[in-house]
Order: C-alpha cells, then sequence, then structure tokens
C-alpha cells in the first residue's frame, strides 16, 4: 500500500522540549486526529512535516518517496495555526498569487468552496474574523487537487457551526478513498465526529496510533477503565503517564 | 522561470505604493543633486554621486517595506507550502533588487531628460555604483535572512543614514574633484569591478541559500 505520508524516527531538540523518534503512517482514505495537549509535540511535528523547521533526525515521506522535492506540495494542502497572510491584501489578491504557484490549480474548486464559506474576493485579509480566515485557508488548501490535507489546530477557537462545517468538508475531501487529512487539534469532540484514526501525543512522544473504534478496548485493556470520551480517555493515559503507570 | 515571475509579481503587489515612491525618488534625488550641489554639478562624477544615492535610497525604501511586510505576516513561511521552494525565494530577492537598480537607471534616465545641468549616466558611473550596491548588499541579503528584518532594519537605516553624509564629508575635504579623480581612475578597473560584483554577488547567493535553507520558520 502507498502511504500518504510516513514519519520514522524524527526527533528534534529544544532547549526545554525534545521530539523524541516520532514515526506512523498516512493511510489513503482516512482523517486522522493528532491529538495531545498544549505543547505535546503536535504544532513540532507539523511543522516538521511542512518543513517549516528542520528535523534532528528521522525521516519523512510523502507518497513513498523520502520528501526534498518541493513538487509534492503541488499535492498537499496545508492550513496553519496561524494565519500567513499578507493582511492588507484582498482575499483575491492573495489568491491570484498562491493559485499561480500550483499546476493543478481549480478555479472551479476555488469557486465552490468561496461559495460555501461565503467569502468575498473583494475583502481584506484584515477584515475577517478567526473563523473566515480559516475558511479561507482551507479554500486555498482545497483548490489545487491536493491528496493529503495537513492541518495545524485549525477549528481552536471556533464557534460549533463552524467546526461542524469544517468537519463535513473534510469528509466530504476525503469521500472517494484516495485523499487523507492529518488533523491535529485539541478539541476532540470534532474528531469523535470525524476521525477514523486518533494519533496520541505526549512529552514529544507518541502514546498510541490507533482506529477509531480501538480506543475504547485499548484503554480498558491498558487503563483498566471505561471508555467515555476521546477527551476523558486522553485525560486518563495522561494522568496515568504521570503517576509513571505508562511508559 | 514561472515561480520567479510569480514571486515577483508578489514583491511588486506587496510594495505596489512603495515602488511609486522609489521611482519618485529615483528621478527626485538626481535632480535634487544636480540643482543643491552646484560645484559638482558639471564636474565628471557627479553622475557617480547622483546615482548612488538615489539608487541607495531605493533599495533603503524597497527593503525596509518588505522586510517590514514579510516579518509581519511571515508570507514567506506560507509561500514554502506550495512548490516554490527556499532556492526560489532567495533567488527572487536577488532579482527583486536588480529591478530596483534597474529603476533607479531609468530614473535617472528621465531625470537626465528633464534636467538640462545634470550629466548624462557614464558606464564608469553605472559599473562603480552597481559594484558599490552589490557590496552591501551581499552582506545585507543573508544577514536578513538570517537574523530577520527587525535586527537588521538599525543597519540598513544607518547606511541610508551616513551614505548622503559620507558622500558630502568626501566632496568637503577631498574637494569635489575627488569625485572626478575616483571616476578616472574607476575607470580603468571597469572590468575587474564588473567580475568583482558578479563573483561577490554569486557567493552571496550560494550563502543566502545555505543560511535560508537551514532557517527554521
Amino acid at each position: 500500500m502507498e502511504y500518504l505520508l510516513e514519519l520514522e524516527n524524527v526527533s528534534k531538540k529544544y532547549k526545554r522540549f525534545q521530539l523524541q523518534q516520532v514515526s506512523f503512517r498516512i493511510k489513503p482514505g482516512n482523517i486522522t486526529g493528532f491529538v495531545g495537549i498544549n505543547g505535546s509535540g503536535k504544532s513540532t511535528t507539523i511543522k516538521i512535516i511542512a518543513d517549516l523547521i528542520r528535523k534532528d533526525s528521522g525521516t519523512v515521506k510523502f507518497f513513498g518517496t523520502d520528501r526534498r522535492k518541493q513538487c509534492f506540495n503541488e499535492q498537499i494542502g496545508y492550513v496553519m495555526d496561524s494565519s500567513y497572510f499578507y493582511e492588507k491584501q484582498t482575499l483575491g489578491a492573495v489568491k491570484n498569487i498562491i493559485s499561480s504557484t500550483y499546476q493543478n490549480w481549480s478555479e472551479n474548486e476555488y469557486r465552490h468552496y468561496m461559495e460555501l464559506f461565503e467569502l468575498e474576493e473583494k475583502q481584506k485579509i484584515k477584515e475577517l474574523s478567526k473563523g473566515m480566515k480559516m475558511k479561507y485557508a482551507l479554500t486555498l488548501a482545497l483548490s489545487h487537487n491536493a491528496r493529503l490535507l495537513i492541518m495545524d489546530e485549525p477549528t481552536s477557537g471556533l464557534d460549533p457551526l463552524v467546526r461542524k462545517q469544517t468537519m463535513e468538508v473534510l469528509k466530504e475531501f476525503i469521500a472517494d478513498g484516495t485523499r487523507s487529512v492529518l488533523f491535529s487539534t485539541h478539541i476532540t469532540s470534532d474528531l469523535e465526529k470525524a476521525a477514523n484514526n486518533i494519533l496520541f501525543i505526549h512529552g514529544g512522544k507518541i502514546i498510541f496510533d490507533e482506529a477509531m473504534e480501538n480506543i475504547p478496548a485499548l484503554q480498558e485493556k491498558m487503563l483498566g477503565k471505561k471508555y467515555i470520551s476521546l477527551e476523558d480517555s486522553m485525560l486518563n493515559f495522561i494522568e496515568h503517564m504521570k503517576q509513571g503507570e505508562i511508559l | 522561470m514561472r515561480k520567479l515571475i510569480v514571486l515577483l509579481r508578489k514583491d511588486i503587489t506587496l510594495d505596489k505604493a512603495n515602488l511609486i515612491i522609489v521611482i519618485l525618488l529615483s528621478i527626485g534625488i538626481p535632480v535634487y543633486i544636480s540643482y543643491s550641489l552646484q560645484s559638482l554639478r558639471l564636474q565628471k562624477g557627479a553622475d557617480f554621486v547622483s546615482l548612488f544615492l538615489s539608487s541607495f535610497f531605493c533599495f533603503f525604501m524597497s527593503l525596509s517595506k518588505l522586510g517590514l511586510i514579510e516579518d509581519k505576516y511571515k508570507g514567506t513561511a506560507y509561500l514554502t507550502l506550495t512548490p516554490i521552494s527556499r532556492k526560489d525565494i532567495v533567488l527572487s530577492k536577488y532579482v527583486f533588487l536588480l529591478l530596483v537598480f534597474l529603476i533607479s537607471l531609468a530614473g535617472y534616465g528621465v531625470s537626465y531628460l528633464a534636467t538640462p545641468s545634470l550629466q548624462p549616466l557614464s558606464f564608469a558611473a553605472v559599473v562603480t555604483v552597481w559594484t558599490a550596491n552589490i557590496l552591501f548588499l551581499s552582506f545585507y541579503v543573508p544577514l536578513e535572512l538570517k537574523l530577520g528584518y527587525e535586527n537588521m532594519k538599525y543597519y540598513i537605516t544607518a547606511v541610508a543614514v551616513i551614505s548622503p553624509f559620507l558622500i558630502g564629508l568626501i566632496g568637503k575635504y577631498g574637494g569635489a574633484s575627488i569625485f572626478q579623480r575616483f571616476m578616472e581612475e574607476a575607470g580603468s578597473i571597469l572590468p575587474i569591478m564588473m567580475m568583482f560584483s558578479f563573483i561577490l554577488i554569486g557567493a552571496s547567493y550560494f550563502v543566502s541559500v545555505r543560511v535560508f535553507y537551514k532557517k527554521d520558520l
């Protein structure tokens, strides 16, 4: 099987934090929820995948090949946690810059999402709310026929309606079974509605990488506690790790 | 090439309002200098002084504005998430600066047509100013990529403020003919200056690519 994304023993050391031997794979047709508390290493991992920060060791492969080739970005859409856009520009001006960088840019897809998210090309980025900025970032990420969508905390601070709409779009995106989403968040309720797979990181280490339906059994087996919700499960695992019951 | 055009278009879009000021400066500075420095007006070398100052201010205006925008909005980081590589981004910086130099040359041309007292631009002045600019920019660009605009703004502002005073001081103590003598001597080493500037810009580009490649965005 061709994995859309593979990380193997990826490490990055900072003064007060270390990403330790992070390994996981993303199969086609999946929404993978990348969960963990603040400072657990989600953003660092995503920024390494995006090549925004350099890893110390390990490999990152896209579509079975060692990344380094910028052309892979043609098939990857990114939605990052903060707005990286030029705030004084209009949505149309930013789109003109971004769309020219992609060979597979689809104007139809772009128009579809602009309409769906009720965005106007004449608006300036600085006039958009946080939710609208995320919708615009998602529009750009979905308009060049990407096979893999990588999102770093896109729904934090957004209202339930926008979050619901986002999850609907993601489900639609992976529907044909060839595309996937890696979605980092600490709002686990969003993932319970849409994710097929959960990747749990804590203290810079991957604690588990499991299919959503296996998590209740995993929790009962490892912690001996009944599964209530993904958030409760995440907190239980952290509590047990603090007590040194899980390494 | 397509990516380079995209990046240049991006810089021009972001710097649109500022570029108008750059164009006006490139025309206005030579005119101003030709009227204000009467002692240099008819001397050989006045074209060097005018072009040197106008190109320096054009670089200062462009680098400040673009640096500020990139520092604030991290647009470059976003662009590296598209098929544009870090190498493309570095190359576009150098090409944009070349464009600014060409604007200052064109600006001088326009002011020459409008100002009878202005000397025509000599090839020696173009090469000398080009080399002086490269000497400055070949250090500035990799340092800005490494340290960010915020840490470099004092350096570029200091150079922009000091350079007119420095030119004035040289003229005052060395006599107006110093620029004439300088241009005559520079005339004999133009091929060396050109070669030196191309080696310097090549080395600077190489260092910039390495610096930017290693940088966490």
